[in-house]
């Protein structure tokens, strides 16, 4: 019974039910034109909310994150404070601009002290020491600390956005997305893994490689081989945003690792490739696909939060120009209750960082293929219709 | 028929492991990713069957050790041991080579490491 009905899911067309993304050729000028791309970016990078972390990554008062926002020339603090509230700063002195914290990725701390002068922040941004103050005659320390970076969390996850005044808030940014995926327990999920790559590649390269299936028997023809198969189904759109959902092929088998992986893992994720597991996890699977393996869920414009039973892991597309964009790939888990489970988890932090290496291989090439303007335009199945829905979306947002 | 639960096997159990911790236990993502891509695929077969037997009673003798906190020395070994045989066993049993050819280069795919469960309480 489940078989026939993916059976049928697998065979849809979704074209047809979304007449208002057009059908015709795309073309290539949104992928190599540098004035598109300002245009990208005064329209809809200027005000738009972008997945930061997890508050799982900063667990304890002082633990901080540096996050770059390459396209804005920003840095941003994202600091746990002693009343455990993660908030977010620009990361430059209040005095003359110095980068606060000159590290990168992760650390912690008692105090945000820039070595320039020794000027000292709490961690909640408040300017707290100035040597020589008595120096600075006049100098009303209430008014000078850290200024606050754009920043809201949703269900566990940080987002940060460019726009001192974004036009809608995070939740209202999200609408219908949020709605889907209120139920699902981000925060009871633990870090398993974080990997990036700087590649040159236009951002929409990057983020059309990853919502369509079509790649799966050829790119990953090692990673893979007969896990998946070449369709997505139930494609839903909310607003600007997307998601759809990859089943398990019918035809699956499983690697003996994979097996040995399943018996030490109950929480995470080897219910992946084994549809025996799939069941019907909080925020997951609302169309009911048979084998369901996991939805991918896009926050336009840069961001995918790809959820399974037990398990999700995220993409983070930053631009830093028409033919350059920062990728960073996380995965997280409801966190190993043993050693076993946890050594079981190990397999799936591998397949997933295999399997992403295997997507981010053909990124450069394509965008080395568009620059020759050999195409004008570029021609789309029915399965890349989210690939389509975001041209659409992104044609609008930039007034075309 | 109900079962009686078999008893985890002593740590010692697992001593023919010894003269190969130092070589195939490192204790990061990055590092056990560079072992894999720098060994042979013949070396990596030969770690491979070694753990292939011992792992699922790794696991279990890890059973009894509180997973919110850091593990003894041997164990902690056996552990990065048991998380080694997962990539060994991707390039074994998977690719067939100790890397694949059409991936982003392991040297561009950069690995932040995480908190690991133990080290989220701190003692």
């Amino acid at each position: 019974m489940a078989a026939s009905e993916l059976d049928a899911l697998l065979e849809r067309f979704y074209e047809p039910e979304h007449p208002e993304l057009g059908s015709g050729p795309l073309p290539v000028e949104p992928f190599v034109s540098a004035e598109y791309f300002e245009l990208e970016k005064q329209h809809i990078f200027s005000d738009a909310w972008m997945l930061a972390c997890h508050e799982a990554e900063l667990p304890e008062p002082g633990d901080f994150l540096i996050k770059d926002v390459p396209l804005f020339h920003s840095s941003v603090i994202l600091v746990r404070g002693t009343d455990r509230q993660i908030r977010a700063f620009h990361n430059a002195c209040r005095h003359r601009g110095n980068k606060v914290l000159c590290t990168q990725g992760y650390g912690s701390t008692k105090a945000l002290f820039c070595r320039f002068h020794g000027w000292t922040y709490a961690l909640d941004g408040r300017l707290r020491g100035v040597p020589e103050s008595d120096r600075f005659p006049g100098l009303d320390k209430q008014r000078l600390g850290l200024e606050p970076y754009t920043m809201e969390m949703w269900n566990g996850l940080v987002f940060i956005n460019p726009a001192r005044r974004p036009a809608k808030g995070l939740r209202e940014y999200l609408g219908g997305l949020a709605d889907a995926l209120d139920p699902y327990p981000f925060s009871s999920m633990a870090p398993l893994s974080h990997h990036s790559a700087t590649l040159r590649t236009n951002w929409k390269v990057g983020t059309n490689a990853f919502q369509e299936a079509y790649h799966v028997p050829t790119v990953h023809a090692v990673g893979a081989p007969k896990i998946f198969t070449s369709r997505l189904v139930a494609f839903r759109f909310h607003g600007p945003h997307r998601s759809m959902t990859l089943p398990i092929s019918p035809n699956m088998s499983m690697f003996p690792v994979h097996v040995l992986s399943s018996t030490l893992t109950s929480g995470m994720s080897q219910n992946a490739i084994d549809p025996t597991r799939a069941g019907h996890f909080p925020g997951t699977n609302p169309c009911n696909v048979p084998n369901f393996s996991f939805d991918i869920n896009v926050v336009f414009p840069g961001t995918f939060i790809d959820v399974g039973d037990g398990y999700f892991f995220t993409y983070e597309f930053w631009p830093i120009a028409v033919d350059r964009t920062h990728f960073i790939f996380k995965s997280y888990a409801l966190p190993a209750r043993t050693w076993g489970q946890r050594i079981g988890q190990e397999l799936s932090i591998i397949f997933l960082r295999e399997g992403v290496a295997e997507d981010l291989s053909t990124l450069e090439s394509t965008q080395e293929g568009l620059e020759t303007g050999a195409l004008r335009s570029m021609v789309l199945s029915d399965q890349e219709i989210a690939i389509r829905h975001q041209h659409v979306v992104v044609e609008k947002a930039i007034g075309r | 028929m109900q079962t009686e639960p078999q008893p985890a096997p002593p740590a010692s159990d697992f001593s023919v492991l010894d003269n190969i911790a130092e070589d195939w236990a490192p204790a990061t993502e990055w590092a056990r990713r560079e072992r894999r891509a720098t060994a042979s695929i013949e070396e990596l077969r030969t770690f491979y069957e070694r753990l292939r037997p011992l792992v699922p009673a790794i696991a279990q003798h890890l059973e009894s050790h509180p997973v919110d906190r850091p593990l003894a020395p041997r164990e902690d070994r056996l552990f990065r041991l048991a998380q080694m045989y997962m990539e060994a066993a991707w390039a074994v049993e998977v690719v067939g080579a100790p890397e694949e050819a059409d991936q982003v280069p392991r040297g561009r795919w950069r690995i932040t490491p995480v908190l690991e469960p133990s080290s989220r309480r701190k003692p």
